[in-house]
């Protein structure tokens, strides 16, 4: 008993420490924008490639979610349409909606 | 640009200013004479999208000709199931007459332009015509609407219409940087 208890907090150890080194990362996260009031909520998301990031349009009018670079593109989302995007390394961040120029959000990806 | 295009540009961009003055008296306004008010003032702003689309090359005009058009049609539909929700009907008034009348006067003086000039007074009538309009959205109409499901939908289409406002902006900035 006192062998198998050693075995699963080394285990545990090695796991806490491969994560923290960025070497396992199985825990893929999801991320929700809300569109409302003509802005994305939150403005900023902190996400990890293999995240999921959704956008939900709650506005009355259509809205899209758009790379400033134009690499990726929900086009339009009705009211409570969403549309979501699986991150990668190469995933472009700044993003703004082209029907409203002046709404802007950001999706900060920490590459590994 | 032709000298013709120059006056007529002139002519245009003192109509729009002056459209910032409201006929009648909006704020006697009841809660069925606001609503067609708005309406006209959504569908007006749609008459002059069109007539952008229809006559302008440029991009930046296009694009925000196409949102009016997007996003007026989307509030002015859920104003009309909101009406017919609530079984009544919009009311004909002094106002939304005179602005009828502005708005027919802005389409005859812009369809006479094009190019340059035409792009310049669109974007320039769009920025008075949404600050005008939003002033008295959130001035006179919002404080007065009686109706608490009413006052929600100005009250959300005010925060679309500052939004074009700041567009409207952006665009006039735009167009006057182009040659």
């Amino acid at each position: 008993m006192r062998r198998l208890g050693l075995a699963v907090v080394t285990a545990g150890a090695v796991a806490i420490a491969l994560t923290a080194a960025g070497v396992a990362h199985d825990e893929s996260r999801r991320h929700r924008v809300t569109i409302e009031g003509l802005r994305f909520t939150p403005a900023d998301v902190v996400a990890d490639p293999g995240d999921t990031v959704e956008w939900v349009n709650r506005d009355l009018v259509p809205h899209t979610v758009t790379a400033r670079d134009g690499s990726w593109d929900s086009h339009g989302l009705a009211q409570n349409a969403t549309w979501e995007m699986h991150i990668t390394d190469s995933t472009v961040g700044d993003y703004f909606c082209q029907y409203h120029p002046t709404m802007h959000g950001r999706l900060v990806i920490r590459r590994r | 640009m032709r000298k013709r295009e120059v006056v007529l540009g002139a002519l245009v961009a003192m109509l729009a200013l002056s459209s910032v003055s409201w006929g009648g008296s909006p704020a006697a306004l009841n809660d069925l004479e606001i609503a067609h008010v708005a309406y006209t003032v959504d569908n007006s702003d749609i008459r002059y999208a069109h007539l952008a689309l229809a006559v302008s090359k440029n991009p930046t005009v296009r694009a925000f000709a196409e949102t009016m058009i997007r996003d007026h049609t989307a509030v002015n539909d859920r104003a009309l199931a909101l009406l017919k929700k609530l079984k009544v009907q919009p009311q004909a008034n002094a106002v939304s007459q005179q602005l009828l009348d502005q708005s027919d006067e802005v389409v005859d003086q812009l369809r006479q332009l094009s190019g340059r000039a035409f792009d310049q007074n669109y974007a320039r009538n769009e920025l008075s015509y949404h600050h005008a309009a939003n002033e008295l959205v959130e001035k006179t109409f919002i404080p007065k609407i009686e109706n608490p499901e009413m006052k929600a939908l100005f009250r959300e289409a005010l925060v679309i219409f500052k939004t074009h406002e700041q567009h409207a902006q952006r665009m006039v900035d735009t167009v006057a940087l182009q040659r």
